[in-house]
């Protein structure tokens, strides 16, 4: 327990240096600064892992219930995710200034709800848990991860660009931007289904209903349709650009919403296992 | 016009309509929209709404004719990909998506092996044809939309008819005990959809006995009843249920829903008629914990005249019986042990024992729905991860640059760029060999 909270707080400790770090490298131009704040984000990063290892090894099972866990396994692929990302493309580096201060953000959130273990019984059991929870994350993760580029997309196409010219230098040009939101949008939308598909499967098995209009499982559905608007605007109708980036902007919400709102306002079947 | 004429000019419409990328993107929103909405305005039975309904019928007209749509573009799209057609790919690079300037005239051979190079380097495989490079990758990806929509609309179809065409309910089976799919087994209002049209199996379902503490895999599974299905006289599931293990037979899903008491009861008449092995329920664990009554309808076979039979359980495994009606209270009763009832009914206590609630799903949808549904995930998973990708080149101008025309620019919008940078790095380090040597 010691150990867990210790690392809970080095890998709080780790991202606010980090994005201490990525503001001053973004904003006054400071390289060595990004270089620093990638190091103390994969510092972090290593502190999760033995903070998220030794609760797994104290209850029994992985990060998948309780809004403790599932936000602490949220916060963990968002910086994994990031950290992945700008290691094979460069220019995504500045997207620490966001991605980092979301993480501890989730990070320091999770310090505030209850954090006791819940056990794995009954219907929880089984691997339709772990497979349903990780692409709910994955999903999510890759569309916060769509909204980033969308902002900087939007950023440099607007009246902004000067003021930040330094900032936004760093960014992948506007056409590979563009590419990548469609492609993260897409990663998301698959990972979106392969969640939804296992949920209904696991609901059938557990509560012999494959689907009930659950609040979440409503909004989950909603946020599949929206990204699905996204992807027909881009394919079928070549909204491209700036067009394009103001529908993942607005997307944004519905996720929010679909993942901390919901759970919070409405009674669901979901509501135990994300319960505060 | 004439009546055919009108009528397929009419159908022509429809088709039209149907396949509009617009109409498509508004049902997502409308749709969208209103799932939004039942979560903040309370609608009675908001999701069998008409409007809602129409709005996903409609939607699901629209995939089908997109699938249609798509899977014609697929074929045409295979023959490009895998059949030389220079006179095609001449006309497409009139327009080239990109041309990339010599600064010298290398020899043609060079150039094309430049092409092949930067290709090569942006995943194409190439080949050449008539002074034409050529480059593809992914050509299997392009079936990804045609599945996705097929099986977007066959989930669409199968969720449809499978809420129309099923029947579920609960059963109540005492230990040693079995029920048939029948009407007569299920609680009353148990939900039947219209088309189900009695199509119950008539298999004898049953519960051989009830593991309190059932492990499996070193889980505690809770209650876990040993379910049984015979069918034509012959046992066909023989198997334990607990949450996510239900029993399936056939078109039939059992589901442990809980488990409770059952007292089994003799009951013999004043005129000598009797019936045996009667049972009546207790509430379920989940609903009383070990507490609660349980209750017969009765109607007296001699006199015709109906009561209740009142049943509490008390510790030492006894019941005590009353009829609220006569205001009649037997004493404790073990099994074994008789009461006579106000009208002459001698009651007598067979068995304490337990039975499971197991709630019975008859939908023969759902794997053709799970199955759809994989298939959407996995086509829209080969659109995304397998962009298919084609580009031709050739020498263009005097010989002084090259054009490229890169097709499926949709799917993955910032190729052209990367195929482009590619070019120009393949063009500069060529020269700059040729200059060395």
């Amino acid at each position: 327990m010691i150990i867990e909270l210790a690392t809970v707080w080095g890998a709080i400790a780790g991202y606010v240096v980090a994005s201490v770090l990525f503001v001053v490298g973004a904003f006054l131009g400071k390289p060595r600064a990004l270089d620093a704040a990638v190091y103390a984000a994969w510092l972090g990063l290593g502190s999760q892992v033995v903070a998220i290892g030794s609760r797994w090894v104290r209850v029994g099972h992985g990060p998948y219930l309780g809004f403790y866990e599932v936000a602490s396994l949220l916060g963990f692929l968002s910086v994994l995710g990031f950290l992945l990302l700008q290691h094979r493309y460069a220019g995504l580096r500045i997207g620490g200034v966001i991605a980092l201060p979301v993480a501890f953000l989730i990070l320091g959130a999770t310090l505030l709800v209850n954090n006791e273990a819940r056990a794995v019984t009954g219907s929880l059991a089984g691997f339709w848990l772990v497979i349903h929870v990780l692409f709910a994350n994955l999903a999510y993760g890759f569309y916060a991860a769509a909204f980033v580029a969308a902002a900087a997309y939007l950023m440099r196409d607007s009246a902004w660009a000067g003021r930040y010219a330094t900032l936004l230098a760093n960014f992948p040009e506007q056409a590979e931007l563009d590419g990548l939101m469609f492609r993260i949008v897409g990663a998301g939308f698959v990972f979106q289904g392969i969640m939804i598909a296992s949920g209904s499967i696991w609901a059938n098995e557990a509560w012999g209903s494959y689907w009930s209009w659950d609040a979440i499982e409503t909004w989950s559905l909603l946020a599949w349709a929206v990204y699905a608007i996204y992807l027909h605007l881009t394919l079928t109708m070549g909204w491209r650009g700036r067009r394009a980036a103001w529908v993942l902007v607005i997307a944004l919400p519905v996720i929010l919403f679909s993942l901390l709102g919901v759970p919070v306002f409405y009674k669901s079947v979901h509501g135990a296992y994300l319960a505060l | 016009m004439s009546a055919p004429t009108a009528a397929r000019s009419r159908s022509n419409r429809l088709w039209a309509t149907l396949r509009s990328r617009r109409l498509a993107i508004w049902l997502l929103v409308g749709v969208s929209g209103y799932l939004g909405l039942t979560t903040f305005v309370q609608l009675p039975q908001p999701f069998s709404n008409p409007l809602f309904l129409s709005a996903v019928g409609i939607l699901s007209a629209s995939t089908a004719a997109c699938a249609w749509e798509r899977t014609r573009h697929a074929f045409t799209g295979r023959a490009s990909v895998r059949l030389v057609d220079s006179a095609r790919d001449l006309r497409a690079l009139q327009t080239p998506t990109f041309s990339v300037v010599l600064s010298k005239r290398p020899a043609a051979a060079d150039v094309r092996a430049m092409v092949r190079l930067a290709m090569e380097r942006s995943g194409l495989r190439t080949f050449e044809h008539d002074g034409i490079v050529a480059g593809t990758a992914n050509s299997f990806g392009r079936w990804g939309s045609p599945l996705f929509h097929w099986a977007l609309t066959g989930l669409f179809v199968f969720a449809a008819l499978g809420q129309l065409t099923r029947a579920e309910g609960l059963m109540d089976v005492v230990v040693g005990g079995s029920l048939p799919d029948a009407m007569s087994s299920y609680a009353v209002g148990s939900p039947v959809a219209p088309l189900f049209l009695g199509r119950y199996t008539g298999v004898q379902i049953g519960v051989v006995r009830i593991d309190r503490e059932h492990e499996m895999g070193g889980g505690a599974k809770d209650a876990a009843p040993l379910v049984t299905v015979t069918s034509n006289g012959a046992e066909r599931v023989r198997q334990w249920v607990y949450p996510n293990a239900p029993a399936r037979f056939g078109p039939l899903t059992i589901h442990r829903n809980d488990t409770g008491p059952a007292l089994i009861v003799s009951l013999s008449f004043p005129g000598g008629q009797e019936a045996t092995s009667v049972a009546a329920f207790f509430p379920p664990i989940s609903e009383a914990g070990a507490g609660g009554r349980a209750t017969l309808d009765v109607a007296n076979r001699g006199t015709g005249a109906g009561y209740v039979i009142e049943f509490e359980r008390l510790t030492g495994a006894r019941v005590m019986v009353r009829v609220a009606k006569e205001g009649f209270e037997s004493p404790p009763l073990a099994v074994g042990d008789a009461a006579k009832l106000p009208d002459g009914t001698t009651i007598r206590v067979e068995n304490l024992t337990s039975y499971a609630r197991l709630a019975v799903v008859n939908d023969w949808s759902l794997n053709y729905v799970f199955v759809s549904f994989c298939l959407v995930v996995l086509g829209a998973a080969l659109s995304v991860f397998l962009p298919p990708r084609r580009a031709v080149a050739a020498i263009g101008g005097e010989g002084d640059r090259i054009d490229v025309r890169v097709a499926q620019r949709k799917s993955d919008p910032a190729f052209s760029l990367r195929l482009e940078r590619a070019l120009h790095q393949a063009v500069l380090v060529t020269t700059e060999s040729k200059d060395t040597e």
